[in-house]
């Protein structure tokens, strides 16, 4: 069809020469005129009763020839100029199939930031304008035609007229019909543009009175009122909890006095400190651990990070595990982890992606990118719904996605805990109905987790050791557990709540993730970059 | 070892169904802009072909000649 387009343009091209040479007086034929007034001055013998006639004088082109050139050669620069943001269109479509080298992960995170890129620049916007400077250049065309025309002959001009009008026309009636309604099949990129205009008008004007009524002050009226007795709550629940676990804490702490010794200590919060041994009676060296080694300073307890969830740790004492670097890395390596599943959770829908996704959905550190969240969450827990019918019975074979799921939702919910109070509004867990019959432990207990709303009752349920459980469930709410005692400090590493069995079935590297909130807990420094890695043995 | 193992099967489906979309996506941009190149490859011929006779006729005006 363009090609056919194109041979027709051309062919009416021809057309149009031709009738115009026709229509309008041959410019050598002034010449003619002159050459023969000179042969009659020159010799009036040889043509006797004719009188030399000097064509009329002209010193400027007329107006209708500068209009038509005009609108000529505007056309045909369009023209030009849309041949030339094709090239480069396809130049530029040529470098995002070209990925850069390094492992299948690092070009996938090329490839990814490059997606981002087409997305957050207006790629198609160059693409689209095409044909719009393509119609532009046909209507320039158009014009000049009718302008020219109606200079030489007006009957057919008026033709012209008659059909660029009805052209116009027709393609005015498409705009229209088109921006109405997006079913419509005669869309361009003018109604393209129109209907989202009118939808944004009409969009602000709905929601004009809802911002106005919910203000910055009370949303901060808000975080006030709720983090600042949440934060106590779950700081005096947490020390309440760890006084009743008395052998606990005395074996976690001498186990830790070695390596405490080695490191600079942060000293911890001197009130729980002396709560915790004031009520344990813990002995002289647990005490002495607890004060350092230094002489006696003004505590400097560990910088909380800054909420927004960009965990900056400005702990100095070394660590032997990783650099600064590796930390680089790791924010970056998280970061394309965090596209990688956005982008696949929105825009495909094969299975086996979307549960790869999912599951690793429940590992990265989400927040920290500035990536919006919400889509992503949401596509999560329309996943988790669609496993479980309506009698709370799961679908054969959905367990494995049910259970990510699940695990996905809540760790989002957790990732959201550390940023603010209104992030936890933002993210609120789904209330899923679910059979106890249908399911196992492990994501009965997940489950369970998010009926608890309030994110005290989150912690102890995730605390929770029971029967059944299995050590890839410890494995991960561990590492949960870290997360949040790094981002709150205030989670303390032991905390058995109901621990009536199944302790055995801990791995070790659970077991790490909880000596290291433990540390925490205590104000000892631990790196970040340590916290990051998820297999800590 | 297992969150890498999941994360290299993420990788792995991500980088097939990457493929497809990538492939998807510049065909269909591809295409666009294959039609505008034969489109403006022809359309320009036109115009230049009607300019090179007004751009005769301007110069072939008899300015040139005394007054």
């Amino acid at each position: 069809m363009p090609l056919q387009a194109g041979l027709f343009s051309a062919v009416s091209s021809a057309f149009v020469i031709d009738t115009h040479t026709k229509l309008e007086t041959d410019p050598n034929e002034q010449s003619a005129a002159l050459l023969r007034a000179i042969l009659i001055i020159l010799n009036q013998s040889a043509i006797p009763n004719e009188s030399p006639a000097v064509p009329p004088i002209q010193e400027d082109p007329p107006s209708e020839i500068v209009t038509a050139t005009g609108l000529m050669y505007a056309s045909l620069l369009i023209s030009l100029l849309a041949a030339f943001v094709a090239m480069l269109g396809k130049q530029w479509l040529n470098r995002y199939l070209r990925h850069a080298g390094g492992s299948m992960i690092e070009r996938c995170g090329d490839r990814q930031r490059k997606c981002d890129g087409l997305q957050k620049w207006p790629f198609h916007l160059f693409i689209e304008s095409l044909p719009v400077m393509l119609q532009m250049a046909l209507l320039l065309l158009a014009c000049g035609l009718c302008r020219h025309m109606w200079s030489i002959n007006s009957s057919v001009a008026y033709i012209l007229i008659v059909l660029t009008a009805l052209g116009l026309l027709f393609y005015t009636i498409i705009v229209i019909v088109g921006t109405s309604s997006y079913k419509c099949p005669f869309q361009t990129p003018a109604s393209g543009t129109l209907r989202s205009l009118w939808e944004g008008i009409g969009h602000q004007v709905i929601s004009a009175p809802r911002s106005t009524s919910v203000t910055s002050l009370h949303l901060f009226q808000v975080f006030l009122s709720a983090a600042l007795p949440l934060w106590m709550v779950v700081k005096n629940s947490a020390t309440y909890t760890i006084l009743r676990s008395k052998q606990a804490i005395v074996l976690m702490a001498q186990g830790l006095a070695q390596w405490v010794q080695q490191s600079t200590p942060h000293p911890p919060s001197p009130i729980l400190l002396a709560e915790i041994q004031e009520d344990l009676h813990i002995p002289q060296e647990v005490d002495h651990l607890s004060q350092g080694a230094s002489p006696p300073q003004e505590p400097t307890p560990l910088p909380i990070p800054p909420l927004g969830g960009t965990f900056t740790s400005t702990s100095e004492s070394a660590g032997p595990w990783l650099g600064s670097t590796a930390l680089a890395t790791l924010e970056k390596t998280n970061a394309n982890d965090v596209r990688c599943v956005s982008w696949i959770l929105w825009n495909i829908t094969d299975s086996e992606a979307l549960d790869a996704a999912i599951q690793l959905a429940s590992t990265i550190r989400w927040f920290e990118d500035g990536l919006d969240v919400e889509p992503p969450y949401n596509l999560i827990i329309s996943t988790l719904k669609s496993c479980i019918d309506s009698t709370g019975e799961i679908y054969p074979g959905s367990r494995n996605r049910a259970y990510h799921s699940a695990q996905a939702v809540l760790w989002i919910h957790i990732c959201a805990m550390c940023v603010s109070e209104e992030f936890v509004l933002k993210f609120p867990l789904p209330t899923i109905l679910y059979s106890d019959r249908s399911i196992d432990q492990d994501l009965r207990h997940l489950l369970g987790s998010h009926s608890a709303h309030d994110p005290l009752r989150i912690i102890q349920h995730l605390y929770t050791i029971r029967p059944g459980l299995t050590s890839v469930y410890f494995q991960w709410t561990s590492n949960v557990l870290l997360h949040l005692s790094w981002a709150n400090q205030g989670v303390p590493g032991m905390y058995p709540v109901h621990q009536d069995g199944g302790q055995d079935i801990i791995p070790f590297n659970a077991t790490l993730n909880r000596l290291l909130t433990s540390c925490i807990f205590f104000g000892w420094p631990v790196k970040e970059e340590v916290l990051r890695i998820q297999d800590k043995t | 070892m297992k969150c890498d193992d999941s994360r290299l099967d993420f990788y792995a489906m991500y980088k097939r169904e990457a493929t497809e979309y990538d492939m998807d996506y510049v065909k269909k941009y591809d295409e666009d802009l294959n039609t505008t190149l034969i489109f403006v490859r022809r359309l320009p011929f036109a115009p230049a072909s009607y300019l090179t006779c007004l751009y005769r006729r301007v110069c072939s005006l008899p300015s040139v000649l005394p007054s």
